[in-house]
């Protein structure tokens, strides 16, 4: 069975022609419009898309090797070949543009760019289609924010408006569907592409758009407090737009403000509990996400998010009695401070270290040591080998080494900083037992180019590592 | 009809869709019959003599099933003029296998300090079978070792020095746990995958139940996270796989109608939250992945690795 009809294939040929081949082109035309209906056959209905295909995608980099092609060869033709067709004013053949659509989303791990082209150029007819499966290949870390950049710079607000209305609609008619029959997927990639677009997007006509759009396929949409700011931020804009978020004002209320009682159920992420990468990053990169979701919610800063949170610390660490629950409540905000990272708790630890209270001393000086900056990494140490003679140097150092490490940094090139880090580090392979050493020696190797083969190295562990 | 099936655990609360048993195992079934149904109106019965009825298969009582031999079984309740679909269970009827060997070592300061004690480790073992009976699978202590090093001792919150203290056992053939006095702030197990896992205690037999259930290629399921709804939504059929749906003519028969998805993604071993249940589904759930994605989730009995073991 043919998917692509002779005319799909001519006219996919056409856009590649000029872009890829020039010369022995049309044995290769034929070579792709064999492997197109022959491989790219969806198994399910077309415009279902879950998941790359594996098997289409072994079979497109099979199709790239026989011909000596680069990798993604096979998909970008197919994107350039979508790029003519959707641009066509006159011709509104739906079901070829869903087809091609569906062999390049069966084809491309997301998240990718590769169809915003082809978005901007697209024709009235073609433009839901395209912007449907851009938002569904948007799982990037960004959610959404790249793809909604690009709509804001090449596009006009009134078309945006026009884009943002017609995936609600999209939406709103998938999430009518009876359960068993709704695609989950594209109604919670929708969602999140327009909470995206709503904090991004500029226009005013565009946020009117994006919250009636949202309305429906989010049914918790109007007890988000994001909403019912907006509704305030917006009520007095002229013309209908005022009017819109006038009566939406007055039906919602005033949003609440940032307070511990409104922000607490949100603050604690899930904790990682399976490892397979990165798992200092991934945390750091879910906490920063939810203290951003938060900020987004209340119209504040994230600072202020995690001000709020270095508060309840501060009362914590001064009580008079911690009851269980309290400690548990100081560890997770621990948690909080020490993933988010942000230069701006620097402060705050300072002043806690002065007077920790229940606070650990040593969890004070780490987090200050990650979130302070390279620069502030010596000062801090100094000044702790100076005024906290008592710490226990071996739960003390090692966490220090490996922040140490990152500041040092893998390249060649150093910074008067970074050399007096890895000093630092130098220095302490000499002081620390002889257990410490092994991972002391894994943080200079990470960021010392000279230490692998130095004459220190080789005294100290042979030729060997430990 | 409203009427939901479970496999009764120790706690009292019915399990619902139990996967499997043992061959000499027995499990539970019950249907709650509107008060219509009289007790000659319903006829068990069991389709593939791979298990069979232990008191009768007459009645709206529960049905005590016991595994005959290796194999998939279905439970079908018959109803005298009842017009929608029988109310059927898939399970397994797994073989006795050998276990798989848990290793165990103890994480100790200089002075032999360490968190938790061999002597719970029994009971732990006893209580993660438990759990696993549901897809046949058995785990015993294989051995108890501890090593004192002070540095992973004090320190053990830290990934560079649990990626070290995950390495000490290798090669055993089966699952490496070690015991350490902290993880990070509030978390009592990680799994590190294909090396080892942590606990911070040898008493919480879902906490190693949940971290083996990793290793196993199970992921965490979740009803909520940052940036997205969270699951309101009544349990329909597109949440589950139809080995974990019973037959049902929809909406929600045969699960208690209303019933939230979020329920039943919480009673499952793999919630991702420790206050999570101890049920393992025939198939994947919906819910969110870690990643915040909604779909479905890989947490059942098909599809998982049965021989876990780290390297």
């Amino acid at each position: 069975m043919k998917v692509f009809s002779p005319y799909i294939i001519v006219s996919v040929m056409t856009g590649l022609a000029f872009t890829v081949f020039g010369q022995g082109r049309i044995k290769l035309q034929d070579e792709l419009a064999e492997h197109l209906a022959t491989n790219c056959i969806s198994k399910g209905s077309a415009r279902l898309w879950w998941h790359p295909d594996e098997t289409l995608i072994k079979q497109n980099l099979a199709f790239e090797r026989e011909r000596q092609l680069s990798q993604g060869s096979v998909v970008r033709m197919l994107a350039d070949g979508l790029e003519v067709e959707v641009s066509r004013t006159s011709v509104t053949n739906t079901a070829m543009v869903s087809r091609l659509l569906d062999a390049i989303l069966r084809s491309v791990p997301p998240p990718t760019n590769l169809l915003e082209k082809a978005l901007f150029s697209s024709a009235d007819w073609s433009r839901p289609l395209v912007m449907e499966a851009c938002v569904l290949l948007e799982t990037s870390t960004d959610e959404g924010a790249a793809l909604v950049k690009a709509l804001v710079k090449n596009m006009s607000s009134e078309r945006r408006a026009e884009c943002y209305a017609m995936l609600g609609k999209r939406l709103e008619a998938v999430y009518l569907l009876p359960y068993s029959k709704r695609n989950s997927h594209i109604l919670s990639q929708g969602v999140r592409f327009m909470l995206t677009a709503i904090r991004i997007d500029p226009s005013a006509e565009c946020i009117m758009a994006l919250d009636m759009a949202l309305d429906k396929p989010l049914p918790t949409w109007k007890d988000w407090n994001v909403r019912k700011r907006i509704a305030e931020k917006y009520k007095d804009s002229d013309g209908k737009v005022g009017e819109y978020f006038g009566k939406l004002a007055m039906t919602l209320g005033p949003p609440p403000t940032l307070s511990w009682t409104n922000v607490e159920p949100l603050l604690f992420p899930h904790p990682i509990d399976n490892v397979d990468g990165d798992w200092e990053a991934e945390c750091d990169s879910l906490q920063q996400g939810i203290n951003r979701q938060i900020a987004f919610d209340f119209g504040v800063s994230t600072r202020e998010v995690l001000r709020l949170a270095e508060k309840k610390m501060d009362e914590l660490a001064h009580a008079e009695q911690l009851t269980p629950k309290d400690a548990e409540l100081l560890g997770l905000l621990s948690g909080v401070l020490w993933h988010s990272r942000d230069a701006g708790s620097s402060g705050f630890l300072l002043n806690l270290l002065n007077s920790p209270g229940h606070q650990d001393v040593i969890w004070i000086i780490h987090t200050y040591l990650r979130v302070a900056g390279p620069d502030q990494f010596m000062p801090m140490i100094r000044r702790v080998k100076k005024e906290f003679p008592q710490l226990n140097p071996i739960r003390l150092f090692p966490r220090c080494w490996v922040i140490a490490a990152e500041y040092a940094g893998s390249n060649q090139e150093k910074t008067l900083v970074q050399r007096e880090i890895i000093g630092f580090l130098r220095q302490q392979i000499h002081d620390v037992p002889v257990q410490g050493r092994s991972l002391l020696d894994k943080c200079l190797l990470r960021c010392d180019p000279l230490w692998e083969s130095s004459t220190d190295r080789k005294r100290l562990f042979g030729h060997t590592t430990p | 009809m409203s009427a939901h099936v479970g496999l009764h655990t120790r706690c009292g609360h019915p399990r619902l869709n139990p996967s499997g048993l043992f061959v000499g195992g027995s499990a539970t079934f019950q249907i709650t019959f509107s008060s219509n149904v009289d007790e000659d109106d319903v006829q068990w019965s069991l389709a593939n003599g791979k298990a069979a009825f232990v008191f009768g298969y007459q009645g709206t009582a529960s049905r005590v099933v016991v595994g005959l031999a290796p194999g998939t079984e279905t439970l079908t309740a018959n109803i005298t003029h009842y017009v929608g679909p029988p109310p059927q269970f898939t399970f397994e009827v797994y073989p006795d296998a050998d276990p798989i060997a848990v290793h165990f070592m103890f994480i100790c300061d200089n002075n032999g300090n360490h968190a938790g004690s061999a002597s719970d480790i029994p009971s732990l073992i006893a209580g993660v079978n438990y759990i696993y009976r549901q897809v046949g699978i058995r785990f015993s202590q294989a051995s108890v070792t501890y090593t004192n090093e002070i540095f992973w001792y004090l320190n053990s919150d830290m990934i560079d020095y649990q990626k070290d203290i995950v390495n000490v056992m290798t090669n055993t053939g089966g699952l490496e746990a070690y015991i350490v006095p902290n993880i990070a702030p509030n978390v009592a197990g990680k799994n590190l995958l294909n090396e080892g896992l942590l606990m911070t205690n040898t008493v919480s037999a879902h906490i190693l139940a949940h971290e083996i259930g990793h290793q196993c290629r199970w992921e965490d399921i979740y009803t909520a996270v940052p940036d997205q709804p969270p699951l309101t939504m009544p349990l329909s059929q597109s949440h589950l796989s139809s080995a974990d749906w019973n037959n049902g003519p929809g909406p929600q028969e045969y699960y208690g109608r209303g019933l939230p998805l979020a329920t039943v993604i919480k009673r499952c071993l793999m919630f991702g939250y420790t206050s999570g249940g101890h049920d393992i589904p025939a198939g994947p759930v919906k819910g969110y992945s870690k990643e915040g994605v909604f779909g479905p989730i890989q947490i059942g009995a098909s599809g998982m690795d049965r021989t876990p073991h780290h390297n």
